[in-house]
């Protein structure tokens, strides 16, 4: 179906602009390569049946989340669609984790392997087609990734979060297995997209009342009506940002495992001392519990080999993250290998309930803490970083902390409150997302503020952790530095994490301002530039010079600014003096920082 | 029937077979239409098109041009008309998310050289208006860039209607990114270009000039907001021209909701500066009145108390902030004293005009 009319793709008058491909004008069925490289992929040139509708926008992603020009995972995932056919600058669904968007290490041949026939999708044969050989017999994506977290000399802590992500891919194929493979691939090759799959989840809908038996083997996939019910607008929520597995959106599983990590999972890492540090029994590695492991994230599951023992229903997830939370306390490791692990494992609770299209209460619950731990991890790398000078992990940080950011408002929007009074967090969570875009000036970025307000609940807006937020807004779009500061000193700590993001512009700017206007028979004393941006009076003499103002002491012995410096050069180095007025607000523990006061929730 | 007969009848249905399409589903998606059956009609609609579509790029002229624009405009209204009925009952609407991937590709049909060029304007427009009622704007940008880059065509050959449609959103695109120069040329050539008896159009171009024109320093005037009806502007333009800051304040809150959803909100926000401006001219005028000689300090204290009479507290230090910028910004020639606390304008013209400020960045 990929070629109608008289003019094949490669047929169609193609007019290159500046970044070598015009995204439109490819019919919609299905890739044929020439759709998705580069820059200029709108989604909407390859929507339909290979790929989401929102698939490749011109930088990657509607969620802005992605470094570089690649797609997310929900880009191009879609039947028989294994991700290699993302072509462009060296991204597909496994590779925006760790990945730049503008290397691809893959080899020349997986490169250009949109190129070769056998890689097409676009066989969209109705009734039961055997697998081509090809696609599956070429290199499993799993250990794509685990190549390149090797040579990726910016993974940090490998060790701490585990030698390889783990590969569904690596386990031996048993004849059921393949067999389960040849059935489900044929019944979803014409399966639903996406979007048609609002029909079958009408047909779930009204099956609400049926008790969920959990079924074993392939038979689970064969019944739509005896499985967990997939509310249509928590597919919306968990769809529109992207859900981290390969295609079929039509089977949501409802998990069965009840460790924190698969007995499989866990018996397989032992075979290949693939335990990180927080795993292993006496340091052992190659021996762990059930109480200690805890599933890695993996990108690329292929659904065919996906079972219902394999992923973790809620309960589970939610003991889970509580134990995983508790490990933000300890004095043992440094920070950032706790991080690394956390990040890793809280990555596969959000694609476990992603998968399993949860969307109730406890869920927003979790992607509340999640995105609580990613805000607060981003202050302490950021500090880390000044030392170090390694970029990787802030930015895979930040990138988490947008995807779940937005997964959470998507959820708020899907799931009605009860009590109808809306959520108690709801507010604090949307004005962090102003906090996150406060200056986005990037032409044509995914959505603007003005834009994104319009979607902003009545009741949201008038909240105060929003007006707050707001305010800060207004005071940055005036420049006005000091009402900044002053909003940041009233700041919860999590909203100084954010606002310290700002916090050097700000700075400059007041210095420029400052410089631009004092009298000149008046030099302004340092002391109170830096009561007024927050810092200590040496770093603030030494933040005038990167800028290459001069400082002398004036006639009341005073150290201060001379006015009307011509030279005012932006300042070289980055400036990252952690603020010690937002340190203080910090509770006592991280975990409480995170969780925050609660009534039992309910487990 | 004769083996012959049924070959030639084939033949025939084969060479037909893709308007009988075209025709057979638009027959369908008028029934569906007639009985309120939106989304069916919607689907029909597009393998209509579809069918069309395929003729359509056989052939050599442009002879079908407005019945392909006909068939877009429909596809973009059924569309709307069908999400508006799947949203009712329940399901994800997508149905103008496809209408906006099918029109893709007709504009890729259109957007090749030759004189079927001259079409693929009306269709940009239609795809604009999908975009901004998806809020999915960022995918404007591969159509703009395609048709701005294009040197082949001039852009004054594609028909007016079409020329006053597309700067107007893309002037409101530049709004939202806070482009205010580009965004002021694109919706003055919309405004100039528009046909003055379409009052409701002018008054769109309006909504989003008026912003526009105020962060440029020029108001527009009484007569011109109650001729189109414009009147949220109103206190914010008196708020401009008295300094009153706590107007100007109350303005956008009573308005919140309207400003919120033309997405002009935060470019008024903008407009504090200005106001603040004029409140200093206020009082340096008072001033001149009272002693010229020495009008032209202004201790930060007046200041303050002007604005602790507006019901504004504010404290020294965030005063001299706003005074700095405005300095800074090019709004106000002087300069201030922190140890004295006062500003002191220049001499000559202190308050340049707003319209030839320069921005520094």
């Amino acid at each position: 179906m990929a070629d109608r009319g008289p003019l094949s793709n490669r047929d169609m008058p193609r007019q290159n602009n500046a970044y070598g491909n015009n995204g439109y004008g490819n019919p919609g069925y299905g890739n044929n390569g020439y759709g998705n490289s580069g820059y200029g992929n709108n989604g909407y040139g390859n929507a339909a049946y290979g790929n989401t509708n929102y698939g490749n926008t011109g930088y990657g992603n509607t969620s802005y989340s992605n470094t570089g020009y690649g797609n997310s995972a929900h880009g191009n995932n879609g039947h028989g669609n294994h991700g290699y056919n993302n072509s462009g600058r060296g991204n597909s669904g496994y590779d925006n984790f760790d990945r730049r968007g503008s290397v691809d290490v893959r080899k020349p041949q997986q490169q250009n392997a949109y190129r070769m026939r056998n890689n097409r999708n676009n066989t969209w044969q109705r009734g039961p087609v055997a697998p081509s050989n090809t696609w599956r017999d070429q290199g499993r994506p799993a250990e794509m990734g685990s190549r390149n977290s090797y040579h990726n000399p910016d993974l940090v802590q490998a060790d701490a979060a585990g030698r390889r992500p783990y590969s569904a891919g690596t386990r031996p194929k048993t004849p059921e297995l393949v067999q389960s493979q040849l059935r489900s691939n044929s019944r979803d090759r014409g399966a639903a997209p996406a979007h048609a799959l609002a029909a079958y989840s009408d047909v779930a809908a009204e099956t609400a009342t049926r008790p969920k038996t959990p079924e074993l083997g392939s038979e689970w996939r064969s019944n739509s009506k005896g499985r967990n019910v997939t509310p249509v607008r928590a597919l919306a929520a968990y769809s529109d940002v992207g859900v981290e597995t390969e295609g079929n959106f039509a089977a949501s599983i409802v998990g069965t495992c009840q460790d924190m990590c698969p007995v499989r999972e866990r018996e397989q890492r032992q075979r290949l001392r693939d335990l990180a540090i927080f795993e292993r029994i006496n340091g052992n590695v190659a021996r762990t519990s059930a109480t200690l492991a805890v599933k890695k994230f993996c990108r690329t599951i292929s659904v065919a080999e996906l079972q219902p023992s394999d992923v973790r229903p809620q309960p589970v997830l939610w003991g889970t993250l509580q134990y995983l939370m508790h490990m933000l306390d300890r004095r043992d490791y440094p920070f950032e290998s706790v991080h690394s692990f956390l990040f890793d494992r809280t990555r596969a609770v959000r694609q476990e309930l992603g998968m399993q299209c949860i969307a109730n209460s406890q869920a927003i619950t979790m992607f509340e803490e999640i995105v609580r731990f990613h805000i607060m991890s981003e202050r302490e790398l950021r500090e880390k970083k000044s030392g170090t000078g390694n970029e990787a992990d802030s930015q895979l940080n930040f990138q988490q902390l947008s995807k779940s950011l937005l997964t959470l408002l998507n959820l708020y929007g899907a799931v009605d409150a009860e009590g109808g009074s809306g959520w108690l967090h709801e507010a604090e969570f949307y004005g962090y997302y102003v906090l996150l875009n406060l200056g986005d000036r990037e032409q044509f970025k995914a959505e603007p503020l003005s834009l994104w307000f319009r979607r902003v609940r009545s009741s949201v807006l008038q909240a105060p952790d929003f007006m707050y937020a707001r305010k800060v807004l207004r005071c940055y779009r005036n420049d006005n530095y000091k009402g900044f500061f002053d909003l940041a000193q009233k700041a919860t700590y999590l909203q100084g994490c954010l606002m310290e993001l700002y916090f050097g512009q700000m700075r400059s700017l007041s210095l420029k301002a400052i410089n631009c206007g004092s009298y000149k028979m008046h030099p302004y004393p340092v002391a109170d530039i830096a009561s007024l941006i927050l810092m200590k009076q040496g770093d603030t003499e030494e933040l005038c010079k990167a800028h290459g103002l001069v400082t002398g002491i004036d006639k009341e012995q005073h150290l201060s600014l001379m006015a009307k410096q011509a030279p005012f050069t932006p300042s070289t180095q980055i400036f990252r003096h952690q603020c010690t007025l937002i340190s203080r607000k910090r509770a006592p523990t991280f975990f409480q920082e995170i969780v925050g006061e609660r009534d039992d929730i309910e487990r | 029937m004769r083996g012959q007969d049924v070959n030639r009848l084939a033949r025939q249905l084969e060479r037909a077979a893709p308007l009988a399409e075209m025709l057979g589903q638009h027959m369908r998606c008028m029934q569906c239409y007639a009985n309120r059956r939106y989304s069916d009609s919607y689907a029909a609609l597009e393998k209509s098109a579809n069918a069309f579509l395929q003729e359509f790029r056989n052939w050599e002229s442009a002879w079908a041009m407005e019945a392909l624009h006909s068939v877009a405009y429909e596809l973009r209204t059924i569309a709307e008309m069908a999400d508006r009925e799947m949203a009712a009952s329940g399901k994800i609407p997508d149905k103008l998310k496809g209408a906006g991937s099918f029109l893709m590709k007709v504009f890729g049909a259109l957007a090749g050289k030759g004189p079927k060029r001259v079409g693929a304007l009306f269709v940009t427009c239609q795809l604009f208006k999908i975009y901004f009622k998806l809020g999915t704007v960022h995918l404007c940008r591969s159509v703009i860039r395609s048709i701005e880059t294009a040197r082949v065509f001039d852009f004054e050959e594609f028909p007016v209607r079409d020329r006053v449609t597309y700067m107007y959103y893309t002037g409101r695109l530049e709004v939202f990114n806070d482009q205010f120069k580009q965004a002021d040329e694109k919706l003055m050539y919309s405004l100039v270009h528009c046909d003055p008896l379409k009052r409701n159009n002018i008054r769109m171009v309006l909504k989003y000039l008026i912003p526009v024109k105020l962060s440029l320093g020029i108001m527009p005037s009484k007569s011109l907001l109650e001729e189109y009806n414009l009147l949220e502007y109103k206190e914010v333009i008196q708020s401009l021209l008295t300094g009153d800051i706590r107007l100007l304040r109350q303005a956008l809150q009573t308005n919140e909701d309207q400003f919120l959803r033309s997405g002009v909100y935060l470019v008024l926000e903008k407009l504090e500066l200005q106001c603040y401006r004029r409140l200093l001219r206020k009082i340096y005028n008072i001033q001149k009145q009272k002693d010229p000689g020495r009008a032209h300090q202004v201790k930060l204290d007046s200041v303050m108390k002007a604005l602790k009479w507006l019901n504004i507290e504010m404290d020294a230090d965030e005063v001299e902030c706003v005074m700095a910028i405005l300095i800074y910004r090019n709004y106000v020639k002087g300069y201030f004293s922190h140890k004295s606390k006062v500003v002191v304008l220049s001499k000559q013209d202190p308050f340049p005009s707003l319209t030839t400020r320069v921005n520094p960045t």
